[in-house]
């Protein structure tokens, strides 16, 4: 068999489809179970109470956001290099799953917020950073939405996000130092001094689910933007004719 | 030699060309013609190396033009749709400015006398804004008088704009060019054959 | 290369001579700005003291962003930029010819006038003395940047505003660490640190960002 084949889109779409439907039952079954962790099995914090089990959301969907704009500038950088039509379509499939999972994030902290700190939002360095992150999604996505010539937009994009790359550390770091030098170290999110194993378990399991689910999310989505670029390739009328 | 080979370029699902060849030597001009959107542009900016093709590729003297090592962009001379002038510099300024970029170190006493020939003598001191489109035209294609060690060029609708007396003395240039064993690629809209050794390369 | 760099840069110097107005306009965007923050938190000084050089450098990074869109735009519009990327000459080179005299023209006059704005605010001679070092070191990095996103955004809908959505959280950093130096030095710590990161940025800018603007400017011509 010759993998290589799927890099083609003709062949990619058939097999994304077969492949999004088995990454959406592991993602369903993930969640369950990683929920009957949080909320059943995990025992209740000393210090933080309930309100911590929003971690089993914040975390999995915080380290997503950051784990997919390292994913969708590997793509955009493979595209823009080796000319892969695949590829950038990957890299365009990823943002809005990205910035979604940087979102929650940022929403369940909010929540988290509101009873630890006792404010929506503190200029934290995790939160800003993840701030700043969904920032770095919306404007990749409005470079692409404003250039018609998809392949420009392609390409304009990939350099967009590998600039992204190079500085993600650098703000990270600065904005960790910017705020240490500001206000002192406050209670963080999952520097809980005393992490019971199933929380962790639990944890762990609902990163596989939100793994699970932005592939299967990703796919469909790779799918969509096939069908909308190649809607003039005999393939596509064909498939769809038999499908 | 510039050689052309299987040429493709789509822009989004309009396929412009597919399979496009042709191969030129020194000293040969081609003519591209085609109705509007037919891709004449596009193909010129492709063989200038501005643009990339779908498929195929441009090979000059045997090797591809795109490598860095081929020589390739030092013998281009790409005249577009635009001027590249700057409003605010006069025709002279523009040129002793732009020259150089280009590898051409003219005298600003050969400047101006090209600038004469060109019929542009009221106006060279003025700033290129207060010139008609035909003066900035003429301006602009002064350029050639120093381009001769560019032996590609390929030039977007040259005669656009240019009166009976700047076509003439156009073609004049042109011809020059090629006798010396130039390449030419250009494109025009007018009917009328004014380099008629061209080969001609319909797109329709 | 050299010389092709010396061209591009004086064709700049003599084009925004030609137009003064431009660079005019920035820096008196510049001092309306920064004059607007009193208007708004009050005229205590004991307050503006302490926003005095957060409001000098956001003022400064505004500017740049304003004045991004003159880099390349004119440019791609009446052919020249074609020019350069066919002239053969290191397109990366003309790049920082480019921006440096975009540097000249519009980051140069804001860092200079800076410290006056500065004085308005109530801050010390000391202060002043850190707050123009720090622009000098972090407006050349403002301009490398903000010139990737001007080159990413070449003849596209949405211009001025997709350029600043793209670049602002890219100025993040050099924000923190300009203004920062200048409120630790107030505050009697040492600014070393905050210095040799700003040097460590305008050096690792200097040598990636020409290269994203290169790319960026021919992926616009295609």
């Amino acid at each position: 068999m010759n993998i290589w084949k799927y890099s083609s889109p003709q062949y990619f779409y058939p097999l994304a489809k077969k492949m999004a439907t088995i990454f959406f039952v592991f993602a369903a079954v993930f969640t369950v179970w990683g929920l009957y962790i949080g909320f059943f099995v995990a025992p209740t914090d000393f210090q933080q109470g309930e309100s911590y089990r929003i971690i089993f959301i914040h975390v999995p969907a915080a380290w997503m956001s950051m784990l997919i704009y390292l994913i969708m500038s590997f793509w955009a950088a493979i595209g823009l290099i080796m000319n892969t039509r695949l590829s950038s379509m990957m890299a365009h499939a990823l943002a809005p799953t990205g910035a979604l999972m940087t979102f929650v994030a940022l929403w369940t902290g909010a929540f988290w917020g509101r009873p630890t700190w006792g404010a929506w939002w503190v200029w934290d360095a995790r939160l800003t950073s993840e701030l700043i992150l969904l920032f770095l999604y919306i404007g990749y996505m409005a470079l692409r939405a404003s250039i018609e010539d998809p392949r420009r937009a392609d390409r304009a994009s990939a350099i967009l996000a590998l600039v992204g790359v190079v500085n993600v550390p650098i703000i990270y770091f600065s904005v960790q130092w910017w705020n240490t030098l500001h206000q002192g170290a406050s209670v963080s999110l999952t520097k809980s001094p005393s992490m019971a194993t199933s929380m962790l378990t639990g944890m762990l399991v609902m990163a596989l689910a939100f793994w699970m689910y932005s592939i299967a999310v990703s796919l469909i989505r790779v799918r969509r933007i096939i069908r909308d670029r190649e809607a003039n390739a005999a393939w596509l009328a064909e498939s769809s004719g038999a499908q | 030699m510039l050689a052309v080979q299987n040429l493709g370029f789509a822009r989004g699902k309009n396929i412009l060309f597919e399979d496009l060849n042709f191969s030129m030597n020194a000293g040969d001009a081609v003519r591209v013609t085609g109705s509007n959107g037919s891709g004449k542009t596009t193909l010129l900016r492709i063989v200038s190396g501005l643009c990339r093709p779908d498929n195929g590729a441009v090979i000059w003297h045997g090797g591809l033009a795109r490598k860095s090592d081929s020589g390739f962009v030092k013998s281009v001379n790409f005249i577009g749709h635009d001027d590249g002038l700057k409003k605010q510099l006069t025709a002279i300024e523009n040129l002793k400015l732009m020259l150089p970029l280009l590898g051409a170190y003219p005298s600003d006493v050969e400047i101006e006398s090209a600038l004469d020939a060109a019929g542009l003598q009221a106006v060279k001191h003025k700033p290129v804004m207060y010139m008609s489109a035909g003066q900035k035209r003429r301006v602009a294609l002064t350029r050639l008088d120093f381009m001769k060690h560019r032996v590609l060029w390929i030039l977007d609708e040259p005669f656009t704009s240019l009166d009976v007396a700047a076509v003439s003395c156009l073609v004049l240039k042109l011809r020059q060019h090629i006798e010396s064993g130039g390449f030419l690629i250009f494109t025009t809209h007018q009917d009328f054959d004014v380099v008629s050794e061209a080969i001609s390369l319909s797109l329709d | 290369m050299y010389q092709a760099f010396i061209f591009v840069l004086r064709k700049e110097l003599l084009l925004a001579f030609r137009q003064k107005t431009d660079m005019v306009t920035v820096l008196f965007f510049f001092i309306i700005v920064s004059s607007l923050f009193p208007f708004a938190v009050g005229p205590e000084l004991s307050i503006l003291k302490i926003i005095g050089p957060g409001v000098v450098w956001v003022g400064a990074l505004l500017c740049s962003l304003l004045a991004l869109h003159r880099v390349f735009e004119t440019d791609f519009n009446d052919g020249s930029l074609e020019h350069l990327v066919l002239s053969g000459e290191p397109l990366t080179v003309l790049v920082i010819a480019k921006v440096s005299a975009h540097w000249l023209i519009t980051g140069l006059p804001v860092v200079i006038v800076a410290p006056l704005i500065g004085l308005q605010f109530g801050l010390s001679v000391d202060s002043l003395t850190i707050l123009l070092i720090t622009l000098l070191v972090g407006t050349p990095v403002l301009s490398l940047i903000g010139s990737i996103g001007a080159a990413l955004t070449l003849g596209v809908r949405g211009g001025a505003a997709l350029t600043s959505m793209l670049i602002l959280p890219f100025y993040v950093p050099i924000l923190i660490f300009g203004a920062g130096a200048v409120v630790a030095d107030a505050q009697g710590l040492s600014i070393d640190g905050h210095f040799s990161i700003l040097v460590a940025m305008l050096c690792l800018s200097v040598a990636l960002a020409p290269l994203a603007i290169a790319s960026a400017i021919k992926i616009a011509l295609e």
